[in-house]
């Protein structure tokens, strides 16, 4: 049936060729038109999975307890200390500007210049609660100075805003999560940075969510240059190595009308397009060079070979492809669509998009690309000289020396040993992030080397925090409620990655103390719920309503435990999260519900927590599209195996590849992997079927012709894109953004993998093994090949 | 028939993968090797009030929640101890034949012995405030002192208790023992003690109104200090007291005589030094924390402090503890 479809198609469309091309240029150049509205930024919330514990919680508190969106910016000395007023006023005015950036919270603005952190000054007379800094810098050297005995005998603010030494303070400040604009928070960020006036006498460093994504969009102008460098690299080595302008045109062109046409839908489904994926794009353009290319090259074939006009032979080539494409795509498609069950949107929006750019590659590739070849005029005029087609040779007859010699039968045990070895590798993958700051950028970058210099500083620049909820006002007053949180932050800090912790009862600790006449002997909880109240109280004097909003919700119902992290590692979460359900397991609170976990660290840890499991469950569901495409092409579930093993091989390689690097298994990784599978299993397609067409054109022939005659047609096709592939993904590596080089590396080494699996096992195990759906229930041909 | 047990398997095969894959998907759950969280002998939540040394090198630093920690010429000789009740400790001190005992909030103290179990007693004290602000051990017998008036004196077994207890509501913060055998207690809002029959009673006077947190006696030279840096100075057994100048407006939890110097330290990281009592300078040992220190206790190798930080200063050298024994600074 397939066959009459393959028959059919490939008549009409080169027949109505003209129209064929018309119809596809005209939708193509409508489309274009629509990718003025394209949308190219980072949305948080795309990041945020939709249904998890830690993600209800972050949602239900995040705009009282904590954002994801902080952002941190450490304002140092050069020299000497902070306590000078030209820098003291500069703290004041970025304060002051910070409140004028785009999507900010100016409530969660906490400086020294904010009216947020306060001195409670006790004397024998009584006690007074001021802002530190506000609304006025002191100005004398007394007024200094009294501002430095505040500062240090604050433990809210000392170590925390201010560093020890006094050398550096931060600022902090939160944005509205459906307001954050990264590309706009950055440049306001850094502007407000560089009219600093006192430049020469201060260094700033800056962190947060906001500024990281930031600097993605900051390397954007970078990643198209690379894309544009990658994709012209593989042009010229597709040039070189096919020696024609068809064979280096016809990809391309097949490339652009695929990315036109699943962008321009994209902007019809009003998503955004998010620079950390572009590598997905590229991928996905690399499937689409992939099946021109094996066109391209069985077209060549039949008109250098068979000397069939080239009308004639565009027809039969898109009638002999058809099947193998047709497998080709709907395993990709449905590869890619399998992550859509993973429950990030940013996930599932690649997933619909990858899905249709996929299938558009079969109007693309698999049609435009034969009518287009059905024009080719002198079909066997080469456009350079040069002829590196021994280089293909070489590498084709190797594999064909394989299958024919007795190496063959230790194909599968040394495969099976080489993959056993790496999957015993491939256990070390670290699920979440692996390194110590953001895997999204370089070590030595900016940001990298800000985080680590807050990080070396202050308690952590990662935040996650808990929620104690009770139905009961007041019941975080309560003296067992805050005891508890001492209790719980005392062990958490325990952890080494854990650098402090904050909550409502280290205020009451210093109001009890500063009541007393700051004596650090009254630093201890109030022992009742009423004197607990009373402390608050004290505390309350004066302040704003929301000034406690980080700690309490107004009933004092629900309360936070705020804990700051040096890093954000895979298992630096999990141990966390472990240790936080441990302890309230061992220290239930009557009549309070503890919940975990929101802020930034809360997002992570949940995305980790279903990773692994929607890792796998992607690539079981992608085998199964395999097997099921499989099973509808050649009737046969035995057929999944085969196709299997070079998908199998390729990930493990790569699994193992990534854990050998430290690259941690992540949310942009998923769909990598799905598209991987889709790639892994397209090379052994045409090698397969391309045996399998042979046998049943000629069923008196031998098998080794059929798998010499694969090998050098389909095969020649496999090795020319992954090496073409491969060499413009090398270019991914010099990116500012460590991420899409991680990405490119796996990318390229998984094209490679999968072609040389294709090319130097699949056939082994043809002969070997002699599969029935190849051969059907004669195996003639088999046995008269031995 | 193995090539059908074969053909069988290739058939099942993808099946079984896929299978298998899913059944990874729904149960396996990324593991975590829980670290232990050993108790660590120091942690960044502990507080000390109070240091006492019951042999030559053998100390014992009393802290927040209920916890002492005793210390020694290396790190493997220190030890921490929580007691039976999690109470802030505020007091320590032992007697000469090695007994420590620990006095602390809601009355309650904590007594050992050689290498015995600590053994809680609770003293009467009032509700509202309880807190045992301090314990020396002086002339043969333990002196607890406190808030609401509290004076208990116990034998150098901590076993017979007497209550001394001045009327009134004021906390008493520091007591001491001149050359003569008169005691004094500095309190609360600039209120000094004095006894001159063994406590049996006691006339108060006034020294400004800052709360005193401190005395300290050496012959018949005697220096008091108190919130907002007061320094209060007598050279004749505190008969007079004279406010001398200070450097510093931090509160002053602590004064003591150290190998001819006075020394004094309090909030923000202050510590003052004075050849005479009268001149006071401040010094700035490098590591001093910034944070409040309450105590200071001579010994042989120099001067042990309590804090938000412990450690050792050796004339102008700062070692905190235990960290520089584990390597640390």
């Amino acid at each position: 049936m397939i066959s009459e479809i393959a028959r059919s198609l490939s008549e009409f469309s080169i027949r109505h060729r003209g129209w064929v091309a018309i119809v596809i240029f005209v939708s193509t150049a409508l489309m274009a038109l629509n990718l003025l509205k394209i949308d190219v930024r980072t949305v948080f919330s795309d990041m945020i999975p939709s249904d998890h514990e830690y993600v209800d919680v972050h949602e239900a508190y995040k705009e009282t307890f904590g954002g994801s969106n902080k952002v941190s910016i450490l304002v140092q000395a050069r020299e000497g200390d902070i306590m000078t007023l030209p820098i003291l006023q500069e703290v004041q005015r970025v304060t002051r500007e910070l409140a004028k950036v785009s999507g900010v919270n100016s409530f969660q603005i906490v400086s020294l210049a904010s009216r947020k952190l306060k001195s409670v000054r006790a004397s024998s007379m009584g006690i007074e609660s001021v802002p530190l800094m506000w609304p006025d810098v002191p100005e004398t050297g007394a007024g200094i100075d009294e501002l430095r005995e505040a500062i240090v005998n604050n433990p809210l603010v000392y170590g925390i805003y201010v560093e020890q030494d006094l050398s550096s303070t931060l600022i902090q400040m939160d944005f509205y999560d459906h307001l954050v604009d990264y590309s706009r928070i950055f440049p306001q960020v850094q502007a407000i940075l560089d009219a600093s006036p006192v430049a020469d006498q201060v260094t700033y460093h800056v962190v947060g969510e906001p500024i990281l994504y930031g600097w993605v969009d900051h390397f954007l102008d970078e990643t198209v240059t690379i894309a544009l460098v990658s994709l012209g690299a593989m042009l010229f080595a597709l040039f070189l190595l096919n020696r024609t302008w068809r064979g280096t045109l016809l990809p391309l062109l097949s490339g652009v009308v695929s990315a036109i046409w699943a962008l321009s839908i994209g902007v019809l489904l009003g998503f955004n397009f998010d620079p950390l994926v572009i590598v997905v794009a590229f991928i996905i353009t690399a499937r689409c060079f992939s099946h021109a290319v094996q066109l391209i090259t069985r077209f060549d074939d039949i008109c250098e070979g068979e000397g069939i006009s080239p009308r004639k032979s565009a027809e039969q080539t898109m009638k002999e492809l058809f099947r193998p494409g047709l497998l080709g795509l709907v395993s990709d498609a449905g590869a890619i669509l399998c992550v859509l069950l993973t429950p990030i949107p940013l996930i599932q929006k690649v997933a619909i998009i990858g899905a249709i750019w996929v299938v558009t590659i079969g109007f693309s590739a698999v049609i435009l690309t034969p009518v287009m070849l059905s024009w080719v005029k002198t079909p066997l005029r080469n456009a350079h000289p040069l002829n590196l087609r021994f280089l293909q040779t070489a590498v084709l007859s190797l594999a064909v020396r394989v299958v024919e010699t007795r190496a063959r039968f230790f194909v599968i045990p040394v495969t099976l040993l080489v993959v056993g070895l790496l999957v015993f590798k491939a256990t070390d993958l670290t699920i979440g992030d692996a390194t110590t700051g953001s895997p999204v950028l370089w070590e030595e970058s900016a940001f990298n080397r800000d985080s680590a210099r807050i990080n070396a500083s202050y308690p952590g620049t990662e935040q996650m925090f808990i929620v104690i909820e009770s139905d009961d006002i007041d019941a975080l007053k309560r003296p067992d409620v805050l005891s508890w949180m001492q209790g719980f932050q005392r062990r958490m800090e325990r952890l080494p990655q854990v650098g402090g912790s904050v909550s409502l009862a280290d205020i009451v600790l210093g109001v009890r103390r500063n009541l007393y006449e700051g004596n650090p002997r009254y630093s201890e909880l109030g022992a009742t719920q009423l004197e607990n109240g009373e402390l608050i109280s004290f505390y309350m004097q004066g302040a704003a309503p929301d000034d406690l909003a980080q700690f309490a919700d107004p009933l004092f119902r629900n309360g936070s435990v705020i804990l700051f992290f040096r890093d954000r590692q895979g298992e630096t979460l999990r141990q966390a999260t472990y240790q936080i359900r441990r302890y309230i397991d061992e220290h239930p609170l009557e009549g309070v519900n503890v919940r975990l976990a929101g802020g930034s660290l809360g997002i992570i840890a949940a995305v980790n927590e279903i990773l692994l499991s929607d890792q796998i469950e992607a690539i079981a569901l992608a085998l199964l599209v395999v097997i099921l495409s499989c099973l509808l092409v050649y009737r046969s579930s035995a057929s999944g195996v085969f196709f299997i093993v070079p998908v199998l091989i390729s990930n493990v390689v790569t699994f193992a590849f990534m854990a050998w690097q430290g690259i941690g298994m992540s949310i942009s990784t998923l769909p990598v992997v799905a598209l991987g599978i889709g790639l892994g299993v397209d090379y052994a397609f045409y090698i397969v079927d391309s045996v399998k067409e042979y046998i049943e054109r000629y069923p008196e022939s031998e098998l080794m012709e059929a798998v010499r005659q694969s090998l050098f047609s389909a095969g020649r096709g496999v090795l020319l894109t992954s090496v073409t592939l491969a060499a413009g993904v090398l270019f991914w590596s010099l990116s500012s953004l460590r991420f899409q080089a991680e990405m490119g590396t796996l990318i390229g080494l998984w094209l490679l993998v999968a072609a040389f699996t294709s090319l130097f096992v699949m056939p082994s195990l043809i002969r070997v093994l002699k599969p029935k759906f190849i051969f059907g229930d004669s195996i003639k041909n088999a046995e008269s090949g031995q | 028939m193995v090539g059908k047990v074969l053909g069988f398997a290739a058939q099942i095969a993808p099946w079984a993968i896929v299978g298998g894959l899913a059944y990874a998907a729904a149960f396996i759950k990324p593991g975590v090797e829980a670290l232990p969280l050993p108790q660590p002998l120091n942690e960044p939540r502990d507080l000390f009030y109070d240091v006492s040394e019951s042999a030559p090198g053998k100390f014992w630093f009393a802290g927040n929640s209920g916890l002492i920690l005793e210390g020694g010429q290396t790190i493997e000789q220190w030890q921490r101890h929580i007691m039976s009740e999690p109470v802030n400790l505020q007091g320590i001190a032992a007697s000469t034949d090695g007994t420590v005992l620990a006095v602390g909030n809601s009355g309650w103290t904590f007594r050992h012995h050689g290498n015995g179990e600590w053994a809680s007693h609770h003293l009467p004290v009032s509700d509202i405030a309880g807190k045992l602000i301090e314990v020396t051990w002086q002339d043969g017998y333990f002196w607890v002192i406190g808030e609401m008036g509290a004076i208990f004196r116990t034998d150098a077994a901590a076993t017979e208790w007497e209550d001394l207890s001045i009327e009134g509501d004021v906390a008493l913060n520091d007591i001491a023992r001149t050359e003569n055998g008169d005691l004094w207690i500095t309190a609360e809002f600039g209120t000094l003690y004095h006894s001159v029959d063994q406590g049996d009673s006691w006339e108060s006077q006034e020294l400004g109104y800052e709360s005193l947190r401190s005395l300290a006696f050496y012959g018949t030279k005697g220096v008091i200090v108190g919130n907002g840096g007061v320094i209060f100075r007598t050279d004749d057994s505190g008969l007079n007291w004279a406010e001398v100048s200070s450097p510093t407006t931090e509160h002053l939890y602590d004064v003591i005589k150290d190998d001819g110097r006075w020394l004094a330290t309090g909030n923000g990281g202050a510590l003052l030094s004075s050849q005479d009592g009268e001149s006071w300078n401040l010094l700035s040992p490098e590591g001093f924390a910034d944070g409040y220190h309450t105590r200071l206790l001579a010994t042989e190798n120099g001067v042990l402090i309590a804090g938000q930080s412990i450690g050792l200063l050796s004339g102008e050298r700062w070692m905190s503890l235990p960290d520089s024994l584990a390597g640390g600074r």
